[in-house]
Parts: structure tokens; sequence; C-alpha cells
């Protein structure tokens, strides 16, 4: 375990150079503009809370990618994957930089500790149905999902900075989703009876994929429980949703992208891993 | 997703396969790389270890048990308490890990 820092304390040249990468890439963050006296000290705990959160769930993604990213050589992938992947370590330090400062601008600097054992780890040298595997489950299917929550949480924050911050990592998901799609299609090209089998195992997996996410965004209690009550609560709002927001969040973007998309890519199954997973709990 | 979108998406899938296709060996007298470390002696590889059970980003198990729900220590780190909403999603785009390959028969 670690204690996850911003910064190594100095004057540092790579310091100067993270926060270069860390600034949005569109629009400004006033970090000195929150009145933290507006907000009682209930609202700000909580809000800490959520920016801490987040800030956790963004080191895990960056952990990812760049486990990922460690693979593209190994496989022959052209050169543009990867700099499309450094893009993405990028924006996931952006965003985790980011959660941190919100944390701090909140009065409540973060200290989040992180397991090192339990950061998403590829086998070295996975082969490529792992990286295919991986790829639509966190690309296609998480990077879809996490873009249809921001983009709510965006409209529902109404405190300026949380809106300045989500809509800075909103910015980023809309490639990361883009990204996401054009790999795992680039991925189910076929070079014969061995990706045949590939393919076939990976749909089996569709159902175990999707019931895993649906747990991780809370929604098990299906669609119409998450359809029927409040998306956001009343109050201050720093970029947040209720419980049935979130899950709602995931219905929708499986319904309207997620779905769709791997039935594009060649994984006509995701419909009846999706029908069988409303059903479970309609 | 709009059509156009799903269109283009289908498209990309034709072509030749770009990954997985091998890596040429390097030929005798190439010069050595500037910034590459002295290779460590071949050894075979290691079996692929288990996975660590019920990480919060664990792959449900064959018979579709919730990792939450396996009641391991390393699991209650990140389970909540029976009926306390989770503030946010937890690692939503983290898949969860690959089941470790099938023992290797003698």
């Amino acid at each position: 375990m670690y204690i996850l820092r911003r910064t190594s304390g100095a004057a540092l040249a790579l310091t100067d150079e993270h926060e270069a990468i860390a600034r949005p890439r569109k629009g400004e963050i006033h970090w000195d503009e929150l009145d933290v006296s507006a907000f009682a000290a209930a609202e700000l705990d909580e809000a800490a809370e959520l920016w801490q959160d987040r800030a956790v769930q963004e080191m895990h993604s960056l952990a990812l990618f760049t486990e990922l990213t460690s693979q593209l050589h190994l496989l022959g992938a052209p050169l543009d994957w990867s700099g499309a992947f450094a893009r993405m370590i990028a924006d996931e330090v952006r965003h985790t930089d980011l959660c941190l400062r919100m944390c701090e601008a909140l009065g409540r600097p973060a200290a989040p500790e992180i397991d090192a054992a339990r950061l998403h780890l590829l086998a070295h040298a996975s082969p490529r149905a792992h990286v295919r595997h991986t790829i639509v489950a966190a690309f296609c299917i998480g990077e879809t999902i996490s873009g249809h929550m921001f983009r709510r949480a965006l409209k529902a924050a109404n405190v300026p900075l949380a809106r300045e911050v989500v809509a800075a990592i909103v910015v980023d998901e809309t490639f990361h989703g883009e990204l996401g799609w054009e790999l795992g299609a680039l991925l189910m090209r076929s070079d014969g009876a061995e990706f045949a089998a590939e393919r076939d195992v990976l749909a089996g997996e569709l159902a175990p994929l999707f019931r895993h996410y649906a747990r991780l965004c809370g929604a098990a209690r299906g669609p119409t429980w998450a359809r029927s009550e409040p998306e956001v609560a009343a109050g201050a709002n720093f970029g947040t949703m209720t419980r049935a927001g979130y899950a709602r969040a995931f219905f929708d973007a499986m319904e309207s992208d997620v779905v769709p998309g791997l039935v594009a890519i060649g994984l006509p199954e995701a419909e009846e891993a999706y029908a069988a997973l409303v059903d479970e709990h309609p | 997703m709009r059509s156009h979108r799903l269109n283009r998406l289908a498209l990309l899938t034709q072509g030749a396969a770009l990954i997985g296709l091998g890596m040429s060996a390097l030929a005798c007298g190439d010069p050595p790389h500037v910034n590459a470390p002295p290779k460590e002696p071949v050894v075979a590889p290691e079996p692929a270890a288990a996975p660590k059970p019920d990480h919060m980003n664990a792959p449900p198990p064959a018979a579709s048990a919730s990792p939450v729900a396996s009641g391991s220590s390393s699991a209650a780190v990140n389970v909540l308490p029976p009926g306390t909403p989770p503030r946010v999603p937890m690692h939503v785009n983290s898949p969860p890990k690959p089941p470790p390959p099938a023992p290797t028969k003698p």
C-alpha cells in the first residue's frame, strides 16, 4: 500500500511537465474561486469523499492503460496505437490530478491509499486475446458507461468549480469512447481460424461482463427501478448523482451504445446477453 | 449510437488483422541499441500465477458468484456494509481480470 501524492514536493522539471500535461485540454479551471464558507461542513466532507474515490478510480484506469500500452509493441500494433495510448495515459494522469486538486480546493486534501496488488494488471506479454478482451471490457463497455455517467454528472453539478472539473474530464472521455470503439473494431479483424475461436470465447464472456459492470454501477435492481427514481438529489451538487441515477446511466449506455456497438463490431451475442441481464432484474 | 457510426465501426472490422502478426528476428550485425539494457539469460516462463482472489476488479468465477460475495478479507476492504449505497460506482471502467489458464497436465 502507498499514499498517492500529487507531486514530489520540490521545484523539478518533471513536476513542471506534469502540470503542463495535467492542464485541461479545453477551458480553464478557477481553483481559487470556490468559497468553502458557503457550504456546510458535511456537504464539503461528502464532496471530498466523492472526489477522493474518483482519484482512486482514475489511478486504477491509469494503471490499466499503462499496462495495455506495454503490450502494443509486443503484439505488432501500428505506431498510431502507441500514440493514442500515450494520450490516454496523459488523460488519466490529468483526471487523477484534477480529483486530488478538487479535494484540496474543498479544504480536505486527499491522501488516498493505493494497493498496488489491486491495480488491474495484465499478465506479462499477454496474448492478443487477453488484450482484445480487456479493450472490449474496459473501453467498449467500461469507458462508454463512464462517459455517460460523467456527462450526466456535468448536467447535475451546480457548483461552478465542480462543473469546470467535470467538464474537463468529459472532454477526454469523449475521445476515450471514440478510441475504444475504433480499437475494438480493429481488434475484431479476422486472420483465420484462431481468431474465430478467440471471438467465440469473447462472445461467451459478454454475459458475465455485463453482470460485472451492472454490479459496479449499482444497477442490480434493474432498469424499472433505476428509471423510476430521481437521478439527482436536491441541494449543492459537486458532480454526482443518486444511486438510481448511476444505474440509469448504466442501462441507457448499454442500450444506446454498448449493445449496438458490440453487434456492429461482430459480437451479435451482445443482444441476448443484455436481454438476459434485464430479465434477471427487470 | 447513430447508424452512420455503427456502419463505420462495422467497416473497420474488415481488412487485414493488425496485431498478433509476430515479430521478425533481428538481422545479424544490427548495431546495438544505445538505451537497451543488458539482456537477462532466457529462462522458461513460469506458469501464470493464479489471480489474487476477490478484488473489486476480479472476474466472476465460473459459477457467476460475485467477487464481493466471496467473503474474503481482501474483498471486505472495498465492500460496503449492507444497505450502504456506494458514493460513486467503483472502478466503472475496470474490467474483470481474466481467469487463469487451465493447469497443464504432466
